[in-house]
């Protein structure tokens, strides 16, 4: 009698909607789907207006060896330590033809914000401006900074932290850089997928 | 009865499993919670209380705490925060009140690992915690080589965001998680339930 008593008020808890988990936030299990790309899996083309409001797609934007996307804010502080080394990697790069490109998705970041941030701390690389998540969704991008490498055939091929150091003082771990050394190299990359504490992207709902 | 219920649910929750009954203590903690505990917190008035002390966990520190609240069979609330994220520090008062309320319930826990620099473990995440009054929680700062790691020792699931809160129920096992901003009326649903939920020992 006793287990069952117990149960009961399981169940009431559970019925009056005390789990929130980040699964079932995104929805049924039809829409699951749609959130998140795996590695292997192609991007396919989408278009994003950078911070000048110019719409640019990521055809026209990716690099002939393939493409970086940094997902970034101007404020988050795990953000901004990596500013330097994202518009390094950016420069060391782009002579290669690998192209970077940020995407800013935290919805309480305007066009306006994100311009005078690149300008201020030198970022050179397009940025542009996902107000509704739509690609933060498709991607499944959650913190900033996050970075997601397609190959030169689109397919996404690293996802995961810059490197290993949020100070870039004790950097053991360049995980986006061996994933693009392999990449611009013709290899397959070894580690795939390297998470880290970072902000997470402020959703519009 | 206990077994098919679990059963409707195991899929959102991690695989149950039985652990004890719930204790009598528990019963009188809900009778008793109903009258002062939702009074906001006007403590201004008093001093505050020391400093706590930080304490410094790598990868295998924070396995080994996650084991040892297992093999004693009690529930563990850890909150992953950092004083330079906004939502983490909106979050904590409500994080230290609700648990405030679980504070005589011998087999909860309530611990905060902080994802700081490892320079702040003496100076801005004590002082955040001694502001906050968070003085009923073990305090840790995560120093991880491999961070990737130590988000894959939680959940792996998680995509490293901060704030990040984790329930752990009496197996050890995921009860409960939430990123971002946790509202307190869902925090304090999960502990209760978590204090209630019935493991099948079948599995």
């Amino acid at each position: 009698m006793k287990k069952l008593y117990t149960c009961t008020l399981l169940l009431l808890a559970l019925f009056g909607g005390a789990f929130v988990s980040p699964a079932s936030k995104a929805g049924g299990s039809g829409e699951e789907k749609a959130f998140g790309t795996n590695v292997g899996a192609t991007v396919n083309d989408f278009k994003l207006p950078d911070a000048e409001g110019k719409e640019r797609t990521l055809a026209s934007l990716k690099g002939q060896k393939g493409t970086v996307l940094i997902f970034i804010s101007t404020r988050c502080p795990v953000s901004n330590a990596y500013n330097e080394r994202m518009e390094k990697l950016a420069r060391d790069y782009s002579a290669r033809g690998m192209s970077v490109v940020g995407i800013n998705a935290n919805v309480t970041e305007t066009a306006q914000d994100i311009k005078q941030h690149a300008a201020e701390k030198g970022l050179t690389f397009t940025i542009l401006r996902d107000g509704g998540n739509k690609i933060a969704d498709r991607l499944g991008a959650q913190v900033t900074p996050e970075a997601f490498l397609l190959n030169p055939d689109g397919k996404l091929v690293y996802r995961g932290r810059i490197d290993n150091s949020r100070s870039g003082d004790s950097i053991t771990s360049s995980d986006l850089r061996e994933a693009i050394d392999l990449t611009l190299a013709g290899q397959p990359v070894v580690k795939t997928e390297a998470r880290a504490f970072g902000c997470s992207i402020k959703r519009a709902s | 009865m206990c077994a098919a219920l679990t059963l409707v649910v195991g899929g959102e929750l991690s695989t149950p499993v039985r652990g004890r009954a719930a204790s009598a203590f528990a019963q009188k903690r809900r009778a008793g919670r109903r009258t002062p505990a939702h009074k906001p917190a006007s403590k201004s008035a008093q001093p505050l209380p020391e400093k706590p002390v930080v304490r410094e966990i790598n990868e295998a520190g924070l396995k080994a705490l996650l084991d040892a609240n297992t093999a004693s069979g009690h529930r563990l609330l850890v909150n992953f925060w950092a004083t330079w994220c906004e939502p983490c520090r909106d979050e904590f008062p409500d994080l230290v009140r609700v648990t405030n309320e679980f504070k005589d319930d011998k087999e909860f826990q309530f611990i905060t690992i902080s994802l700081d620099d490892v320079s702040e473990a003496g100076a801005g995440v004590p002082k955040f915690l001694q502001t906050m009054r968070a003085t009923h929680a073990p305090a840790y700062l995560l120093n991880a080589t491999d961070q990737d790691a130590a988000i894959a020792l939680v959940d792996s699931q998680w995509h490293g965001e901060l704030p990040a809160t984790f329930l752990f129920g009496r197996k050890g096992d995921l009860f409960f998680k939430h990123t971002g901003r946790i509202k307190p009326i869902e925090l304090r649903k999960a502990i209760d339930a978590s204090e209630w939920w019935c493991y099948d020992d079948k599995k």
